[in-house]
């Protein structure tokens, strides 16, 4: 049975655009726009979509680093807003880029360290066995305690993101783009690394990526993202064999498969419309091949299909 | 006809007055109209072997070759005259990023409508810009034609660089992972059209990437690169369906399969040893699990079976034992 740790409630957020003229009126891009979902302890959720879609917003919104303009988080039935501390120490996010998310000046020691003594886990001789062990757990030896970021390769820099996320024992993990930055036999021990970490602490991810091979490999359900939205969101078998959205079919032709047999490709015309500009109706129907009328007029609300697939699409 | 052919190919730079090799005695050829994949995983050399056939190296690296051949003219003897008369009229090249490889302050038509001029007398290279722009696939072309890179998508960026590669129709295209940086709804569309661009004008095409997936939807033939050597080349079904070498078939096993889900992902141990520690023998053997004693020794010739090639001493018997597992 599903216990919910995160419980994500109609939430919205914008930004503002740089404007025109002093006088212009301001405008905004909904980054994330009515997205609702929810993650069970101990389930993979994976979010793809294209760049833009803003998938890496919900990531932060979940994660407490932007505060959302509408809407609620709620971690263990607790809305984030009010229970900073715990939400500080149970969800942690592991970044892209591994070059320019770790401390180019500071020791790996150092690094790894950080979570602890900002929330006064211990003395500083408990905090330094503390982060020996993890060391030791994430296939480095004691001696890199010493080190610095410059002088560890991608995969390693990666693997101390990860370990730094998981110093303060989250619950929950925000992996955004986790292993995009890295080769492919690199890739692989690295998701491996996070698979027996998940087994061992019982941990949740919201695994962020746009490859969508990864994320199928990783997640057991998958919410698919197109300009603000959730436009489809189902279990992995379901979305990669019974795909309902056209952007998901359309997403799903589109990658390059490396052992499949040679399938029929949907190409999309056209490219994703430019976040800001108003848009009435479903946000596909540029791009969408099959829209009929009401496509223009209506945005479509995600909707349950079957049990647990939701697709927002009036042809569903 | 072989388009181009490459024997002994050995870029290597300095390094504390030392030299060291990266890309090290490789040879291949490419038929005309075909497309060749070369695929590894960064820092292997893919990239430098590209721009040594258009002779566009970083000036510290030291070329050696016992011959590059492209359609007749030696390129070697090439001097810089001569190489850019070649560069954009016979060989053009793609790059990754877009952005960064189109003047920002220069309207895009008039990027491609240079290239015309610099290597042809007429007066109609702006016509001809618009020309290649519409077989691009671009729509409102005289609109485009007059904006600046940043007022276009990264789809329609890369679209303008093809447009501007092809334009003087070249009869070898190089394109150094054109599509990286792009979504894949927005890949599908320019590899598409790049196939078409191949199929219509006969353009060949060398096409680097890191993804395999990719590479096979695009190229006829693979080589697989690893620290600066060839260690397999073959058509691309047969190379990824029957893998000889023990790179090659890890690499595939990192790849998530989908019929292969949620078991763990096949690693290859250790890492790629940095460009100063490169081992006397193969240079695959500090990771490979077969490795053997006269792999230590000296590196393994790349042997071919019909048109098959594969450097290593062991793939017979290592085809065998994987075989049993």
């Amino acid at each position: 049975m599903c216990e919910k740790i995160i419980e994500v409630e109609h939430i919205r957020k914008s930004f503002p655009l740089p404007k025109a003229s002093p006088f212009a009126r301001r405008k905004y891009i909904e980054a994330v726009n009515d997205v609702s979902f929810y993650i069970c302890k101990g389930e993979t959720l994976g979010l793809v979509g294209e760049s833009g879609c803003g998938k890496t917003t919900v990531g932060y919104l979940v994660g407490g680093l932007l505060p959302a303009d509408e809407g609620e988080i709620l971690f263990n039935g607790k809305n984030i807003a009010d229970c900073r501390t715990e939400v500080e120490q149970n969800i942690q996010i592991i970044f892209q880029d591994p070059y320019s998310s770790l401390n180019p000046r500071k020791s790996i020691g150092w690094i790894l360290s950080e979570p602890l003594r900002v929330h006064k886990k211990g003395s500083k001789a408990e905090i330094k066995d503390k982060v020996i062990a993890m060391l030791l757990e994430g296939g480095f030896s004691e001696s890199d305690y010493h080190r610095y970021p410059h002088q560890l390769s991608g995969g390693q820099r990666q693997r101390v993101g990860i370990l730094c996320a998981l110093m303060l024992n989250p619950q929950l993990i925000i992996a955004d783009e986790p292993v995009s930055a890295l080769d492919v036999s690199i890739q692989a021990s690295l998701l491996n690394f996070m698979d027996n970490l998940q087994q061992k602490y019982n941990l949740t991810y919201l695994f962020i990526s746009h490859d969508l091979n990864v994320v199928q490999h990783f997640s057991d359900r998958i919410a698919v993202m197109y300009l603000g939205r959730i436009v489809e969101l189902a279990d992995v078998d379901q979305i990669y064999n019974n795909p309902i959205h056209p952007y998901t079919k359309a997403l799903l032709s589109a990658v390059p498969d490396v052992f499949g047999d040679h399938k029929q490709r949907t190409v999309l015309k056209g490219d994703v419309p430019r976040a800001g500009c108003n848009h009435l109706g479903c946000s596909f129907n540029t791009r969408c091949p099959v829209q009929i009328k009401i496509c223009g007029e209506h945005t479509p609300a995600l909707q349950e299909v079957t049990d647990g697939h939701w697709v927002a699409c009036h042809l569903s | 006809m072989a388009i181009l052919s490459v024997k002994n190919l050995s870029i290597s730079f300095p390094i504390d007055k030392q030299y060291y090799q990266a890309v090290d005695r490789i040879s291949f050829s490419l038929s005309e109209g075909k497309i060749l994949g070369i695929v590894g995983e960064s820092g292997c050399g893919k990239s430098l072997t590209a721009l040594s056939i258009i002779k566009l190296l970083p000036p510290k690296a030291l070329l050696t070759a016992d011959q590059i051949c492209f359609n007749g003219t030696d390129i070697l003897a090439a001097d810089e005259h001569g190489m850019r008369e070649l560069r954009g009229n016979d060989i053009s090249m793609i790059f990754q990023e877009p952005m960064t490889s189109l003047n920002p302050l220069i309207k895009v038509g008039k990027q491609i409508a240079e290239t015309v001029t610099l290597h042809q007398k007429t007066n109609n290279a702006a016509k001809e810009a618009l020309e290649i722009m519409k077989q691009v696939g671009l729509n409102n072309v005289e609109d485009i034609y007059n904006q600046y890179p940043h007022q276009l998508s990264g789809g329609m960026r890369q679209r303008i660089m093809i447009a501007m590669a092809m334009v003087l129709k070249p009869r070898l295209l190089i394109a150094d992972e054109p599509t990286t940086a792009l979504d894949v709804t927005i890949q599908a569309q320019i590899l598409d059209l790049m196939k078409q661009l191949n199929r219509k004008f006969g353009t060949a095409i060398i096409f680097i990437s890191h993804d395999l997936g990719v590479i096979r939807q695009m190229c006829d033939e693979v080589i697989v690169m690893y620290m600066g050597n060839i260690i397999e080349v073959a058509g691309t079904e047969e190379l990824l369906f029957n893998p000889q070498h023990p790179y090659t078939i890890g690499l595939l096993a990192a790849i998530p399969n989908p019929s292969r889900k949620k078991k763990s992902l096949f690693t290859i141990a250790g890492r790629v040893p940095g460009i100063t520690e490169r081992p006397a023998g193969c240079s695959f053997a500090t990771r490979c699990g077969f490795v053997t004693e006269p792999c230590l020794r000296s590196k393994p010739p790349l042997v071919y079976q019909q048109s098959h090639g594969v450097s290593c001493f062991n793939y017979q018997d290592i085809k065998r034992e994987i075989k049993d597992v």
